[in-house]
């Protein structure tokens, strides 16, 4: 559904991504993870043709974005950002009804289908009693929902997740990530979800793609990707990994005790000597 | 708060929120043109009574009526007042409407039509014609409007062409190239009207700006401008809400952001050009009235661009109403008026929906 294909594409006078392989099958979730500045908003970028990619391809639904003009990869892959801009003055189900912009066009306008599409969205997102509030009354996790029905009224193949959650409580983390998964695996979708978190990308993943310097390092199961010593030589940091008591999948932890740190513990110690 | 849905379960047969511009509104807006338009048709200096008015205009389109008034009350309605308030209306309307249109564009509250050299570029235009020999051989004021029009073609042009960075025009790049194309203008303005002293008055008077010259041949002047540019902006009134998210997503909606920023920025600046060239630099209107109607009616563009348009047309009919028969028989340049009136208004309105979302 989402392939791409040596990959190189960044900003003027410096490439960051430098050669990206990476496929999301249908009803496939997908994590990227890696250090900040590694490239994962940039990939996106490049998937969705905010920057144009210098060298490789990328395919959403078989067909090379190249070909494609605006409209057409908005109808095949859609983004739910960090920190969506939800315009003030509009209500929520006006700002879920620009989700059918793509359907729409430049100069049309919208109809009953468009209607519907967006009122299927809100439901599947539980925002549907929101419909008529301002936005600006609306919590992170409710913006967050609101931003995710838009997306889904996009009705894409491919969605594409940046870091949706990072800026919420633990609780609206899981919440929001488990309904976009499940919504994403529900209609068929590729999911690519990039994510600081490790241990949300190993719970709800099927598969992480883990990022270093503009290029894939690793990409496989959880059990495959969430290594120690791979994470410690990328991440620059020591860890410890567990595994999950329920689920069973990897928990990465750091390694607080190690020779880098100090924990509180010792902390006190040096204080105590001193 | 935009009046859009207001029960618990909304039914998605009510989609109020698919048309926007509610009938009622729209009326509104329609009946303020025609009554100021009217208030300012029956009111000035000579004394005609509004059944005269009424006639004359009549006879004017065609119907057989018998003209028992004096030729010279034909003259004043149908050659000084008609196309005095019908120009005043269309540089309203054209101001409100682009003005509207920058700010759509640059997600900034301060965006106005002037922002990108407009105003500066059609004001160098017009004190090199004022202050040339030219002048006189065109007589005083025929060749200034064209020469207006160029100038703030040129300026926006210059600006445009500076603020590109490669094949995109970043909003930042392109507020700031029109500042400092304004200011280089405005230099020099300053200059020629110092070192031609005797001509300084007219330029002023020029650049305050007002409809003491208008004429017929000033309405048509406009009127394929800002009919073109309205035909073109008007449409594109949704996507003008997606442009409300940043660009970013914008583009990823499926919106070509560079080609729409292009297509409208050309279209708005050509009729503000258009606009100043008959008018000279009206402020205010293009600032402030989007606002209003903002305030008053929603940020939906498809609500704002019409309803803008035709406040816009009211509110410069009422302030050159003002501006003639205020303190006869000298006239207020209309600028000021418009800064009297309607500042004092847009505070009022400001303050009372402070709480409003629209300025979160």
């Amino acid at each position: 559904m989402l392939s791409v294909r040596d990959l190189w594409a960044g900003y003027p006078g410096r490439s960051v991504l430098r050669g990206i392989d990476l496929a999301v099958a249908e009803g496939e979730v997908v994590a990227l993870i890696g250090p900040n500045g590694c490239g994962k908003t940039t990939l996106i970028r490049a998937i969705t043709g905010v920057i144009r990619p210098e060298r490789g391809e990328v395919r959403l639904a078989g067909e090379d974005t190249r070909s494609l003009s605006t409209r057409e990869r908005a109808r095949r892959a859609a983004v739910v950002p960090q920190a969506a801009s939800l315009p003030a003055g509009f209500s929520v189900l006006e700002q879920v009804l620009l989700g059918r912009t793509p359907h729409i066009g430049l100069l049309g306008s919208a109809g009953a289908d468009d209607l519907a599409a967006t009122r299927r969205a809100m439901l599947a997102t539980d925002c549907w009693s929101l419909a008529e509030r301002p936005v600006e009354e609306l919590s992170g996790g409710e913006r967050q929902r609101v931003v995710l029905a838009r997306a889904l009224a996009q009705e894409p193949r491919v969605l594409l997740l940046d870091e949706p959650t990072s800026h919420l409580d633990l609780g609206h983390q899981v919440r929001i990530f488990q309904l976009a998964i499940r919504l994403g695996r529900q209609n068929g979708m590729a999911v690519l979800a990039a994510v600081h978190d490790l241990t949300l990308a190993s719970l709800f993943a099927d598969r992480i793609a883990l990022m270093e310097d503009g290029r894939i390092a690793l990409a496989g199961t959880p059990e495959e990707v969430l290594r120690p010593e791979l994470i410690e030589r990328i991440y620059g940091m020591p860890v410890v990994v567990l595994r999950h008591p329920t689920t069973g999948r990897p928990v990465v932890l750091p390694d607080g005790a190690s020779r880098n740190g100090g924990t509180p513990a010792s902390l006190g110690e040096t204080l105590r000597v001193e | 708060m935009l009046g859009v849905l207001r029960r618990e379960h909304v039914s998605v047969a009510d989609a109020a929120v698919l048309r926007p511009l509610a009938a009622g509104s729209l009326a509104l807006g329609l009946a303020s043109v025609v009554l100021t338009a009217g208030f300012a048709l029956l009111w000035g200096a000579a004394d005609i009574p509004p059944q005269t008015v009424g006639l004359i205009l009549l006879e004017h389109i065609g119907f057989p009526i018998e003209a028992d008034w004096p030729e010279r009350w034909g003259a004043i309605v149908w050659q000084v007042r008609l196309p005095r308030v019908l120009l005043a209306g269309l540089v309203g309307a054209t101001l409100a409407y682009s003005g509207t249109t920058y700010q759509g564009i640059f997600r900034n509250p301060l965006a106005e039509p002037y922002l990108l050299g407009v105003a500066a570029g059609a004001g160098l235009g017009a004190t090199l014609i004022i202050i040339s020999p030219l002048a006189y051989s065109f007589g005083p004021l025929s060749a200034v409007p064209p020469a207006a029009f160029a100038g703030a073609i040129v300026a926006v042009a210059i600006t445009y062409l500076l603020a590109r960075v490669g094949p995109v025009v970043p909003v930042t790049t392109l507020i700031l190239s029109g500042v400092a194309v304004g200011s280089i203008a405005g230099a020099a303005i300053s200059y020629l009207m110092l070192t031609n002293g005797d001509r300084a008055l007219p330029v002023l008077s020029w650049l305050l700006g007002g409809f003491n010259s208008a004429s017929w041949p000033r309405v048509w002047l406009l009127l394929p401008y800002t009919a073109i540019a309205a035909l073109v902006i008007f449409p594109f009134a949704r996507t003008l809400n997606v442009l409300q998210l940043n660009e970013e997503q914008a583009r990823q909606l499926g919106v070509n952001v560079e080609a729409v920023k292009l297509t409208l920025l050309v279209a708005a600046s050509l009729a503000t050009a258009a606009a100043v060239a008959v008018s000279g630099i009206i402020g205010f209107v293009g600032l402030v009235v989007p606002h209003v109607t903002r305030l008053l009616w929603g940020a939906d563009h498809r609500r704002l661009l019409p309803l803008s348009a035709l406040l816009g047309a009211s509110f410069l009919i009422l302030a050159d109403l003002v501006a003639r028969t205020a303190s006869p028989p000298t006239e207020i340049p209309v600028g000021i008026i418009t800064a009297l009136i309607g500042a004092p208004f847009f505070l009022y309105l400001l303050r009372r929906q402070r709480r409003s979302a629209l300025y979160a």
